[in-house]
């Protein structure tokens, strides 16, 4: 029981000593300035607490205030200094503005960086490192198109104008190989043995017409015939739509030889051809769809760099 | 003129209206803010920005007490000097020359002998140095409630804290302020010692 008084007792008493500050600057509500009066009645301490505060209130007013130490009327020059004294506006903002500004940018663009960087890796892990085309493969098809175009158009009027006796053992294997590679299944038609195979100059036209176009002429200064031979333009319905025996470079076929090479016995035969749309594809990821990736990755890099350089310029000059 | 005619004449572009508030209130803002940051300087560059930050301002100031709305402008413009200074903390080369740091010690009131004048700087000087002891928080309430009178009401306004947090809050100020005092007993005056018979 005595200590259930002392308890509440206690409670009442550390609560006064908290209302003490209030009850000296009047800022108590009638019935709480009746509770603590009544209560310094009793509790010498807090009549105590109460003196020691009310002589800090004294003193704290009574010490003198600083002088100004000049008149703070604002003259119409002081206006057209920004407010902060001497910190100068930032891209037409505030400084305080201007340098939350940036934060957010550069936060935005670190985010769009980190997402691209961890896009790309996560695709080259799908894939196994192999990069798929990023180039529309059609577009570099219509280009291939035009340049077999042209040179099978070179190949046919070298055909036509055909001179008789010269049927070289060139012209017979290269017919015999095409018509492997592209109809295997079919067996030689009549009409091709009875066509007579290409005169020399038009071999010879021909390969020149094959090493000039800019997509062979790269992979044709190589020098390796099986490059060359993967290089060959043209494509299956184009070889049956012709049936006419297209001259296809041997290995030590340069631009710069004019003299065909005679085949031998122990020359390689030409590889199978490819489809066309493989060889764009393989361009196409070597020239664009690698380098716009990296591009746009080094770009936000470099934009992320920037930003964050232009973000701390403007945390200095803060006021 | 009235306060709020002179607030409303600021309002249309009278800029010689709102000096007369300056005029008004210079002295009260200056004395908050050297209790806030503790360095005449300071004080005087905080003083000079928040009142010309009220005045750009002065289009958003809706009515009720222009004093709460200009002391909370003067606070806030501390808090910026503090938050700055704790960034670039400068040692002044005047602060090191100067021997005397009292405030104002250049302007001696000439009704008041020296000795009462040298009492008074040294109480000051004291008190001072017990509130720079106190949190910024603490430190501003005290202001507001000391220097400005305000009410605990006004002081929540410009604060913009609950009543019942201002009320702790000077609370405890003037109880770690008065701890500090009566440590410091012997370095004050004697007039303004605390006796014990009082």
């Amino acid at each position: 029981m005595l200590d259930f008084l002392r308890h509440r007792t206690q409670s009442e008493h550390e609560r006064i000593v908290t209302l003490l500050s209030a009850y000296l600057d009047g800022e108590l509500k009638v019935e709480e300035q009746r509770r603590v009066e009544g209560h310094l009645a009793q509790c010498d301490t807090c009549a105590e607490e109460l003196r020691t505060l009310k002589y800090t209130k004294a003193l704290s007013i009574e010490a003198p205030p600083p002088r100004i130490p000049r008149s703070f009327v604002i003259r119409r020059a002081d206006l057209e200094v920004p407010a902060g004294g001497t910190s100068r506006r930032l891209l037409g903002l505030s400084p305080k503005l201007a340098y939350a500004y940036m934060r957010g940018a550069t936060a935005l663009v670190a985010v769009a960086f980190a997402v691209l960087v961890a896009g790309d890796l996560m695709r080259s892990f799908s894939t196994g490192g192999r990069q798929p085309a990023m180039a529309p493969v059609k577009e570099t098809w219509v280009v291939e198109q035009a340049i077999v175009a042209e040179v099978t158009a070179v190949v046919e009027k070298a055909v036509e104008e055909p001179v008789v006796g010269q049927d070289t053992p060139l012209a017979v294997e290269v017919q015999k190989e095409v018509e492997k590679t592209v109809m295997p299944d079919a067996t030689p038609s009549p009409a091709v043995r009875q066509t007579p195979p290409p005169a020399e100059g038009a071999k010879e036209e021909a390969v020149q017409a094959l090493a000039v176009p800019e997509a062979a002429s790269e992979e044709a200064t190589d020098a390796t015939g099986d490059t060359l031979s993967k290089e060959s333009v043209g494509t299956p319905e184009a070889y049956r739509a012709g049936d006419t025996p297209l001259p296809v470079p041997t290995p030590t076929a340069t631009p710069s030889s004019p003299t065909p090479v005679p085949p031998t016995p122990t020359s390689p035969p030409p590889a199978t051809l490819e489809p066309p749309t493989h060889v764009a594809l393989r361009k196409t990821k070597s020239r664009l769809g690698i380098s716009t990736l990296r591009i746009a990755e080094i770009g936000l890099g470099t934009l992320v760099l920037v930003l964050l350089v232009v973000t701390l310029i403007f945390r200095r000059q803060q006021p | 003129m009235e306060e709020q005619a002179l607030v409303a004449a600021t309002q249309k572009g009278d800029h010689d209206a709102f000096n007369q508030l300056v005029i008004h209130y210079q002295n009260l803002a200056y004395h908050v803010a050297y209790r806030i940051v503790s360095d005449a300087d300071a004080a005087a560059d905080a003083t000079q920005d928040a009142f010309l930050r009220a005045y750009r301002a002065i289009n958003q100031y809706r009515g009720g007490s222009f004093k709460a709305w200009l002391l909370r402008i003067v606070t806030n413009t501390c808090y910026d000097q503090l938050r700055a200074k704790k960034r670039r903390p400068t040692a002044s080369l005047e602060a090191l020359l100067v021997t005397d740091p009292t405030p104002g010690s250049s302007f001696v009131d000439q009704a008041e002998s020296p000795e009462t004048y040298a009492e008074r700087q040294e109480l000051s000087r004291i008190i001072q140095a017990g509130i720079n002891a106190l949190p910024s928080d603490q430190r501003t309430v005290l202001a507001l409630c000391d220097v400005a009178g305000m009410s605990y009401q006004e002081i929540a306004e410009v604060t913009q804290a609950s009543l019942g947090t201002v009320k702790s809050r000077i609370h405890r100020a003037r109880t770690k302020l008065r701890d500090y005092l009566l440590a410091q007993q012997e370095l004050l005056p004697a007039q303004y010692r605390l006796r014990s018979d009082t």
